[in-house]
This record gives structure tokens, sequence and C-alpha cells, in this order.
């Protein structure tokens, strides 16, 4: 009992210190906002009418009390889409980032807390990933696979993976020889226990910060491939193929890359703020 | 010091074996029979099985792996399915591109990032360290390919001042260097001013301090050395996104680097240019960050401390 209660004041001294952090609050406001948007995108604007049926009489034009941010090239409501895509990429950057935490998260406790032969395999195996920078990575799962979203997923999350690991491990590495730990052995708590109940709940702000600015990258990196033309394809409307079609017509239409790249640059820095007020409010050097 | 570098050499093989081996097992994933990409859809079945005996396509894939590690050490990296031409020359024909991007980029970077990241810390809460915080925020949020676009619209369709595409002269470059450069500008420039923040509150500033000696000698004798040491690492570690960076921003310049030679290449379905490609770009990234560490050995007396004995 005493214990939940100290921990739970922990995690409101934290949020009281991100409180304070305007930045992170606008970013929080901004993030909420994004997520209404891709929660409700069906109402807001319907899917097969405006993000997806092409009407060549209307295509390219300008912004207009009808279309807030313009038509494309096939007379798509721009708005339309990008609210669509903010599904995509959110959806993207939430599992691109979750699954390889679990995995990368599951390596790096393992190694760091048993050690030895099975940590030096483990770790050694990781650097090997890290070796090859992690977009390159993604590229080359992506080429081997092919493209579209389940398979984009698949690659970011396997490049993400090594960076968690190392994450965890150092973590789990300053705390396993604590006396808490110790003593939880010392009454025979098993391992899962020991990793699930007592150093997990130490490790979570670090990872947390990680994360956060992951799903940042990721998002950015998500739309780099399908920029690229090996992520998600037309006519899906997904932020970073909408930019490499805008690319086309950039001299007559620089509207059609204006507005989907200011709702990448808004979502990616609502998350950058989240994440750096979090590591902020978790570093106890910072305590007030 | 030269048992250190010897030491880091040799770690590198291994390094290179790994890197090999984890690319080669992917695109060995590719679905369809590289026999059949080679001769098309209209080959006879036994044409078909013809070539994938000649290309050793039969063999089990260690086998298959061992032969390619042991052609590629002669700098064979087997030949492309489409133009029939050696990948090696392909790859080594596109690379001084792509080197040339991600070299201007690092050091456009690091030239603006550290003096930029030092300016914040010495004068902290300034309007220069929020206006210099806020821009390296920005930048870390936005995509680089967007910015590359934005750049082109701003500069050369609305201003007409740089070449939308090519790198004839060194102006080409220009913009594609600020794209490459802006994530790891904005990443050095944060860095190099946490570090400095650190290193100003340490015990040797304050006793510097007390001694009477100048701020500007403080800065410049006592501080920038030790702060700058983290700060290389980085710079290696961000070496890697740069390599990766120039896929997408020669794709956006439309530049005849090896990113856009791996993204055709892909699209072609040209499985040898695609593994070459990407071995080719993570070993860059393995042997620059080698040099990365010896420079750090250099600078950090108490890595050259450890092997001097």
């Amino acid at each position: 009992m005493a214990e939940k209660t100290k921990k739970k004041s922990f995690y409101i001294a934290v949020w009281k210190r991100l409180k304070k952090n305007k930045l992170a609050m606008i970013g929080l406001s901004i993030l909420i906002i994004m997520l209404t948007i891709a929660v409700f995108a069906d109402i807001i604007a319907d899917y097969d009418t405006l993000a997806i049926k092409q009407n060549i009489n209307i295509r390219l034009e300008g912004v207009s009390k009808e279309h807030w941010f313009g038509t494309d090239s096939y007379g798509r409501d721009i708005f339309a889409r990008i609210v669509h895509g903010s599904r995509i990429s959110l959806i993207i950057g939430i599992f691109a980032v979750s699954i390889p935490l679990v995995i990368g998260g599951l390596i790096g406790a393992i190694a760091g807390y048993f050690g030895g032969l099975l940590d030096n395999i483990l770790m050694r195996l990781m650097d090997m990933l890290l070796a090859i920078p992690a977009i390159l990575l993604a590229i080359a799962i992506v080429a081997a696979l092919g493209p579209g979203m389940i398979n984009l997923l698949i690659a970011l999350s396997i490049a993400g993976i090594p960076g968690y690991a190392r994450i965890v491990k150092s973590s789990v590495i300053t705390i396993k020889d604590l006396e808490f730990v110790e003593a939880a052995e010392a009454i025979g708590a098993g391992t899962t226990r020991i990793l699930i109940r007592h150093i997990l709940p130490n490790i979570l702000g670090p990872v947390i910060v990680q994360a956060t600015l992951g799903i940042a990258s990721t998002i950015i990196n998500a739309a780099a491939l399908s920029f690229i033309g090996l992520g998600i394809q037309p006519p899906k409307p997904e932020w970073g193929s909408m930019l490499s079609e805008g690319r086309e017509y950039i001299r007559q239409a620089p509207h059609l890359i204006t507005f989907t790249g200011i709702a990448i640059v808004l979502t990616v820095l609502s998350l950058n703020l989240i994440g750096d007020g979090l590591r902020d409010a978790l570093d106890p050097r910072l305590k007030d | 010091m030269y048992k250190y570098i010897i030491k880091r050499l040799m770690m590198l093989i291994p390094v290179i074996l790994g890197i090999s081996f984890i690319v080669f097992s992917i695109i060995s994933l590719t679905p369809g029979d590289p026999a059949r990409i080679i001769l098309g859809n209209h080959a006879s079945e036994e044409a078909v099985e013809n070539l994938r005996q000649e290309l050793g396509l039969n063999e089990p894939f260690i086998k298959r792996y061992i032969s390619y590690v042991g052609s590629s050490i002669k700098g064979d990296f087997g030949s492309s399915y489409r133009t029939g031409k050696p990948v090696f020359e392909d790859i080594f024909g596109k690379f001084p591109l792509t080197l040339k991007l991600a070299l201007f980029s690092m050091l456009l970077a690091t030239a603006l990032g550290i003096p930029i990241g030092i300016i914040s810390a010495v004068k902290r809460y300034s309007i220069i360290d929020g206006a210099s915080m806020i821009f390296a925020l920005l930048m870390t949020s936005m995509p680089s390919f967007w910015i590359g676009l934005m750049l082109i619209l701003i500069f050369s369709i609305k201003l007409d001042i740089f070449p939308v595409t090519g790198v004839e002269n060194i102006k080409g470059y220009v913009l594609p260097t600020i794209t490459l450069a802006s994530f790891s500008m904005a990443i050095i420039t944060r860095m190099t001013r946490s570090t400095m923040l650190e290193v100003i509150r340490q015990d040797y500033v304050r006793t510097a301090r007390a001694k009477g000696a100048s701020t500007k000698r403080i800065i410049f004798k006592h501080c920038i050395r030790n702060a700058l040491i983290p700060v290389v690492t980085v710079i290696g570690i961000n070496f890697g996104i740069l390599l990766g960076g120039t896929v997408i921003t020669e794709t956006v310049f439309a530049l005849p680097g090896l990113g856009t030679l791996l993204v055709s290449a892909i699209r072609m379905k040209d499985m040898p240019i695609v593994m070459g490609a990407v071995i080719f770009l993570a070993i860059a990234f393995s042997i620059i960050n080698l040099l990365v560490d010896l420079i750090y050995a250099v600078i950090d007396p108490r890595v050259k401390a450890q092997y001097s004995r």
C-alpha cells in the first residue's frame, strides 16, 4: 500500500513538472488535436468521395472555400487527404515503435539481467544491425519484401529493435545490482517477477522518452520511404507519397507540398516537444 | 597508440562480415526467382533452370553466402540482372557524388552546429540561445525531403538562384547539402550546447575563474576541448544518418548518385545492385566510424593513456 502511494506520487510529480513546461504543453495540445483528427477522420471528410475519388475538372485548384488546401493533380481534396493521412502516419508511428520496443526491450532486459555469454551473443547481433544505418536497413528490407503498409511496418520495426535493446540493457545494468533487486532475489522472487515488478517500473522513464522521440523519427522515416516510392503506394493518402506526387507539380501548384509538409512538421514537432519535456521532467538533477 | 589502431582495424573484419551476412539474408527473402527475372516471362522453363544452375541458385543458403563473400573480396559483387554489367563498376562510378554530398553536409553541419551550440551555452537563456534552440527543434521536426522541396520552391523556382537539379558546378551542391545537413546540424547544435553547459559547471572551470582567468580564456582553453569529446561521437553516428539520408536527398534533387542507383535498382528488382549498394554504404559508415574513433583517441587523453602503457 505504502509503495503504491509512493509510485503514484512519483508520476504525479513528473506530471506537475511537465505541466509547468510550456513547450511540452503546446506539444501535447497539438498531438491531442492530431489524434482527434485521426480518430474522427471519416466524420471530418469522407474518404471515398473526397480523398480518393478523382475529378479531373477541378485538378490543381488553389485554396478556396470548398477546398481549404486546394486540390491535387487528380482533383482530390488535399485537406481530406491530409486528414486521412494522419491516420496512416500515426498508426505507423505507434506500431513501428511499440513492436521493436517490446522485442528490443526483451532482448535488452535478458542481456542486461543475465549477462555472460547470452548477453554477448545478443548484443553482438544488435551491434551488427546497428552497423547498418537504420534507414538503409529499412530500405533493404522493403526492397526484399516489396512496398505496402505491412511491409513498411516490418521494415521499420526491425530497424528499430537494436536501438531499444541498447537503451533497455544499459538501464537494466544500472539497477540490477541495487539492493531492492537483491532483496527480491533473496526472498525467492522469480526472474519474470523481478524483471516485470521491480526492474521494469524503474527503467520506464528513459524508455518512454525514447519511445516518444522514436515515434517522431519513425513518422519521418515512413514518409521518407513512401516519398522515394518504397513505402505506402498511391492512391492511399500517405503524406510522403503525397509530397512525391506534389514534387511533379512544384512549379504550377506549390500548395501541394506546403500543406502536407506542415502537417508532418506539426505532428513530429508535437512529439519532439513532449519527448524533450518528459526528459526534463524525469531528470532527477532538475528536481525542484 | 599503434596497438589501438591495429585493434580497431581488426574489429572492422567481423563488422563487415556481419553487415554482409545481414544484407545477404534480407535480400535472399525476396520472393520470385532471380533467373526468371533476368530472362523474363517468355523464357522456357529449361533455360531458367540452366541459369539457376549457372548462378548457383540451387545451392544451399550458407554455400551461396560464402561464395558471395569469397568473390566480393576479389572485388566481384556479381552482375546487374538488367544490364549484365559488373555491380562494382556501377557502384564505384556513382559513389563519389554520394560521398561528396555526405562530406559537404557533415562539414556544414559541424561548421555551423558547434559554434552555435557553444554560443548558446555561453549565453544561456539569451535571445540567441532561444532562437537557435527553436531553430534546432524545427530542423529535427522537418523531414529532410520536405526541406529540400521548399528550398527548390524558394531558391530555384521563385528566386532562380540555384538549379533545381544537376551538379555540373559547385552551385548544384548548395541546396542538396543544406537539405542533407539540416538534421545533423540540429543534433550537433543541441549536443554541443548541452555538453558545454555540463562542462561550464565543473569544478576546474570554477577554479580557472577563481584564479582570475578571463572568460574568453576559460571558454577556449578549458571548456571547448572537453565539451567536444562527446560531440565527436555524435558526429560519427550522424555520418550514418547522412549516408542513409543521401538516398532521400538524391531522389529529391534527382542526382545520379548511389542513392538514386539503389532506388531505381529496387524498382527494377535488380537485387545484386541493391545488395552491393547497401553493403557498400554500410561499410563506408563503418570505416568513417573507425576514423571517428581514432580521432576520439587522439583528442581524449584517457584513451591514449590506456594504450600507451
